[in-house]
């Protein structure tokens, strides 16, 4: 059969069998070499030519298990490379003279811009288990802005903090990832809760906790919020220096004469009063906020799951809302309540299922700013960096996802506004830069992890390795052209294992075009 | 029909709209013909997100007692505010302090800025993402499920541009200062425009980025090939547009005729340079956040976050608007705030307010041409006393009334294309004034008026009065003052000649009347007291 007609063979199988396979019954084929990228691409920032091969042949169960991990295992460490997670700065806010205001502020900024280049060095270099792109999801469900609210800023060291609480939680139970979210120090800063007192309960957090961090609108009433926001009167972070600490720096504690020890009713269920006498830290949090988690947990489970199944579907499936598959919605939100609401069920489902292989799903996400340019990075095997400066970061912020930088509390809007007139453009330059991080040897070795016997073979591979559906033939043979550089189809091999300055040429010339594609933005 | 439908397909809903009872007089333009048509009227657009707080924007001190008392830690003494004359029009002083030209009290003097107050929306929502998404999309559902997927521009824009994206307009007809591209701005056929922030930069990395492939065939059920063709669409934008902006810029950027101060004007400035160089574009989006002012709002001296905030925003207009006028393009700007709500009436304690209902909004041009300046209000509101069941303020106006000001005084749309943009039909406020009205194409004077209402005020009849030159089409409808249409008194296909309608209103109250001849709308106000 000749390469053209088995494409276009292949294009009509792929159409067929695309109706059929709207289930998330377990996909119970070995992963071939396409099925085994798709996963990887979804659920890590991109896989190596080794790490492709790995999980080629495995059944979906073994490949999820080894993505996922059991959720226990230790996490990465950045007191190896941040130096300053322990140190507490003066509040700035706090009347200081404007000098000493602006040289905290610039260590702060200063700090923030190392934590993210050292999460972003997370998700470049990490391995099985992959822990970074789920990370990442929950940072955008769980918002927090560095800079907040006009002049305030949150200190990196609870921005690190809160990182590895998202972290820890990832595929865990979500009733203890939303309590732990709850009296998180970032959290309490950035949702004015350590303002919040009996006289005057602040109403910003609980309105977010229901609104984009568990049911959605339309589940709930102002009451509901109201009653919420007495519960979590009186907590505090310890966040600056020269403030008190009871139960130490970057840590959250309790001040009773500002809790509101009155009745609550929420959702119909009420938290009684509690006397002076019980109003102490350990018991408020159980029995109050603990308790206030469970209630919406207990009384909301349905909207809960699939809201939070919505989510997962956007964000590792496709992220049109207009096209969220409602039967695989409520399909994953049973397996969330049936598991009690243990992460690890919903995404082991979903990344196990016919659904999430079928032909319509694979390559329709646009890739966000990390997976663009860490994936880049992974795939060329290359740190990007300027004049021995890390880039990955500002590069992410200049084509619209700065970490721990939404736009505001409901997250980046994602899907189609990754892509715009302001950062396409961005997205080209940045790559070619990436690819301009590679030399010679670099690249020979890239073409060496496959198979270049022959150039077809090859450049089928390759093609799969960048961009994530078979393309038309035209395109093949235009990107063939590239790639040979005008070197004959029979020499090419021979050219590559004479290592040949022309070979090289090909392949930054075959890449370059590669970053002029719309579906290399795509996964 | 449902509106589920009218946001999902936009095509079905302009035929469902023609059924209704009688013919669209609609007219579909060619993207050259909407491009350069004469008038060249440019929309800007501030969107205050967060939720702006209205009542410490514009101070209610005509109920100040009340004012005190719900805003014990947070509210601004009338020593501190700035009276517009002896009128009940108090600014925050932020909206002048400092300001180039006096700031947005010379914009009242001169008659370019309306101020409106008791602007909203049925059934207020809370929530700062569905507010705004029901704010961009002009679309104001009770459902919270429903999914507003486009905008109320994008969705004109979408309709005037009919061959779009195949036929790529010339220049880009809206550009987004953000990163991205707002909701405002979506429509089913994709963006509705394009984003930049800097004009140099846009140009360096335009070059070279249309696709060598080509987008695959409309329409497609392929999640890949749609996902494909969109990001193409962009890819030609980019290069096209990337030349035109850069040639515009370079021709405008030294005719700036005032110093830009830092913030909001730094995004006024890239404006007026693409402007005085000729771009086309007729909307302009920008975004000021951190208005969601939960605490620390504001300072001792009541200066503070907020007030910062309202000075960026006057900085920027009052700077672009005296360079407008300079540089003699003024009379074809007019500009907005939006935000998706106010705040609560009671502050919270932590020297912040938390989510609100009605709210305020400025409109404002570079001709007093062109809007009839002044303070927008139903007398005796916003009532401070007569709050909703969150206590929060009720809303006088829906804010798409302001919206067809826009579309139908300032855009060109026809009474039926705005009613296919929201599904629904808003009356304009009244606060834009068009370029050259076409009603004497179809009117002769009646006693020197277009149409005779009388007597107003009424017990309760009312007579129109008018002559036709010729054969046309003439609607007459009843508006309360909220904007809801009460009654369609009459639609029909008349000759040439003397009419005079009678009809009954039956409550007391304050109403409009709108009639439409061709595609001009006039709006009468009629009171009736019984």
């Amino acid at each position: 059969m000749k390469r053209r007609d088995f494409l276009s063979l292949k294009l009509e199988i792929q159409k067929k069998y695309s109706d059929s396979l709207m289930s998330l019954d377990e996909y119970d084929l070995p992963l071939d070499k396409a099925k085994a990228s798709h996963l990887l691409r979804r659920v890590t920032f991109g896989a190596s030519k080794q790490l492709i091969d790995e999980f080629t042949g495995l059944s979906v169960g073994e490949a999820v298990e080894r993505i996922l991990g059991t959720g226990t295992e230790s996490l990465p460490d950045g007191y190896t490379d941040l130096d300053w997670l322990d140190t507490a700065e003066e509040n700035p806010l706090d009347g200081l003279p404007i000098q000493i205001r602006g040289a905290i502020e610039g260590r702060h900024a200063t700090r923030y811009g190392k934590l993210k280049t050292w999460w972003l060095e997370q998700m470049r270099i990490e391995e099985a288990p992959f822990m970074e792109k789920l990370t990442l999801f929950w940072s955008t469900v769980w918002c927090i802005e560095f800079a907040y609210d006009t002049l305030s800023l949150i200190p990196p060291p609870l921005l690190y903090r809160n990182n590895q609480m998202l972290r820890r939680n990832r595929i865990g139970n979500y009733r203890n990832m939303a309590f732990d979210n709850t009296l998180n120090g970032a959290m309490l800063l950035y949702q004015s809760v350590n303002f919040s007192t009996k006289e005057s309960p602040n109403e910003n957090y609980p309105r977010e906790l229901l609104e984009l961090f568990t049911m959605g609108i339309g589940n709930y009433s102002e009451g509901d919020i109201r009653e919420m926001a007495r519960v979590l009167t009186g907590f505090r972070i310890a966040a600056h220096a020269f403030t008190p600490k009871p139960n130490g720096q970057f840590e959250s504690y309790f001040l009773p004469d500002l809790h509101d020890i009155g009745a609550k009713t929420i959702f119909g269920e009420t938290i009684p009063a509690r006397a002076p006498s019980h109003n102490s830290e350990d018991l408020v949090k159980e029995e109050e906020v603990r308790r206030m988690i469970n209630i919406l947990f207990e009384q909301r489970p349905m909207p809960i799951a699939k809201f939070i199944c919505t989510k997962i579907y956007n964000y590792f499936v496709y992220s049109s809302p207009g096209d969220t598959n409602e039967q695989i919605i409520n399909e994953l939100a049973n397996t969330f309540i049936d598991n009690d609401f243990e992460l690890k069920s919903v995404f082991a489902k979903l990344f196990k299922s016919k659904h999430f292989y079928d032909e319509n799903i694979i390559g329709c996400q646009i890739k966000t700013p990390p997976e663009f340019i860490v994936g880049l990075e992974r795939q060329l095997n290359v740190s990007f960096k300027i004049s021995g400066q890390p880039m990955a970061s500002t590069a992410c912020e200049d084509i619209e996802q700065e970490l721990y930088n939404p736009p505001n509390v409901g997250s980046w809007k994602g899907y189609r506004t990754w892509i715009s007139t302001k950062t396409y453009p961005l997205r080209r330059k940045y790559a070619v830069d990436i690819l301009d991080m590679t030399n010679h040897n670099q690249l020979i070795s890239l073409i060496n992890n496959f198979n270049y016997s022959d150039v077809d073979l090859f450049l089928n591979d390759i093609l799969s390795y960048f961009l994530p559906k078979t393309i038309e033939s035209e395109r093949v043979n235009f990107f063939k052209s590239k790639l040979l550089n005008g070197i004959s189809a029979q020499n090419w091999s021979n050219e590559v294992s004479n290592s040949s300055p022309s070979v090289t040429e090909g392949m930054r010339a075959f890449i370059s075009e590669i970053i002029l594609s719309p579906d290399f933005h795509l996964i | 029909m449902k509106r589920r439908e009218f946001i999902i397909n936009t095509a079905a809903a302009s035929a469902g709209v023609a059924l209704m009872n009688r013919k669209s007089y609609s007219k579909e333009r060619s993207v050259d013909e909407f491009m350069n048509s004469d008038s060249q009227n440019i929309l800007i657009i501030i969107e205050l997100f967060g939720g702006n707080d209205g009542l410490n924007t514009i101070i209610p001190y005509d109920q100040e007692e009340l004012y005190l008392e719900l805003r014990p830690n947070l509210h601004i003494p009338r020593e501190y505010a700035i009276q517009f004359g002896d009128s009940d029009l108090f600014l925050n002083s932020g909206l002048i302090d400092g300001v180039h030209n006096g700031g947005m009290m010379n914009l009242m003097s001169t008659g370019k800025l309306a101020v409106v107050q008791g602007i909203g929306y049925d059934n207020p929502t809370l929530s700062h993402f569905r507010s705004s998404d029901i704010w961009h999309s002009g679309i104001n559902s009770s459902d919270p499920n429903e999914k507003l997927l486009d905008g109320w521009l994008g969705r004109y824009f979408a309709k005037i541009l009919n061959n779009y994206p195949d036929d790529i307009p010339a220049h880009p007809i809206a550009i987004s200062l953000e990163g991205t591209i707002p909701l405002m701005l979506k429509s089913s056929k994709g963006d509705m425009g394009v984003s930049l922030q800097n004009p140099e930069r846009f140009y360096q990395l335009g070059a070279g980025l249309t696709p060598k492939s080509l987008r695959f065939h409309t329409p497609t059920d392929s999640f890949h090939e749609r996902e494909f063709n969109f990001i193409h669409v962009v890819a030609e934008q980019s290069e096209k547009y990337a030349q035109v902006v850069k040639d515009a810029y370079e021709k405008g950027k030294d005719k700036i005729k005032v110093n830009y101060s830092t913030g909001l004007a730094q995004k006024f400035r890239v404006i007026s340079s693409l402007i005085a160089g000729g771009i086309q574009t007729r909307v302009f989006y920008m975004r000021l956040s951190n208005f969601d002012s939960h605490a620390q709002q504001m300072q001792s001296d009541y200066t503070g976050a907020h007030y910062s905030l309202l000075n960026n925003l006057s900085r920027g207009v009052c700077e672009f608007l005296d360079d407008a006028q300079q540089q003699g393009f003024a009379d074809r700007i007019v500009g907005m705030t939006t935000s998706e709500f106010g705040r609560r009436v009671n502050d919270n304690g932590s020297r912040g307010t938390d989510h609100g209902a009605a709210s305020m909004q400025f409109m404002f041009a570079g001709s007093d041409d062109y809007i009839e300046g002044g303070y927008y209000r139903v007398e005796g509101k916003p009532d401070l006393n007569d709050l909703d069941e969150f206590e929060n303020l009720r809303h006088q106006y829906d804010f798409r009334r302001t919206y067809n000001d826009v579309l139908e005084t300032w855009l060109g749309a026809s009474p039926e294309d705005s009613r296919e943009v929201f599904g629904d039909t808003f009356l304009p406020l009244g606060i834009l004034n068009k370029r050259a009205s076409s009603v004497w194409e179809f009117v002769r004077p009646t006693e020197n008026q277009d149409f005779v209402i009388y007597p107003n005020p009424s017990s309760g009849n009312l007579n129109i009065r008018f002559e036709l030159k010729k054969y046309t089409r003439v609607i007459i409808e009843l508006y309360s003052t909220i904007g809801q249409r009460i009654e369609v008194y009459t639609n029909e296909l008349l000759p040439g000649g003397n009419y005079n309608y009678n009809y009954f209103v039956y409550n007391t109250g304050e109403y409009n009347i709108a009639i439409t001849v061709g595609n001009t709308r006039i709006i009468k106000k009629f009171i009736v007291i019984r």
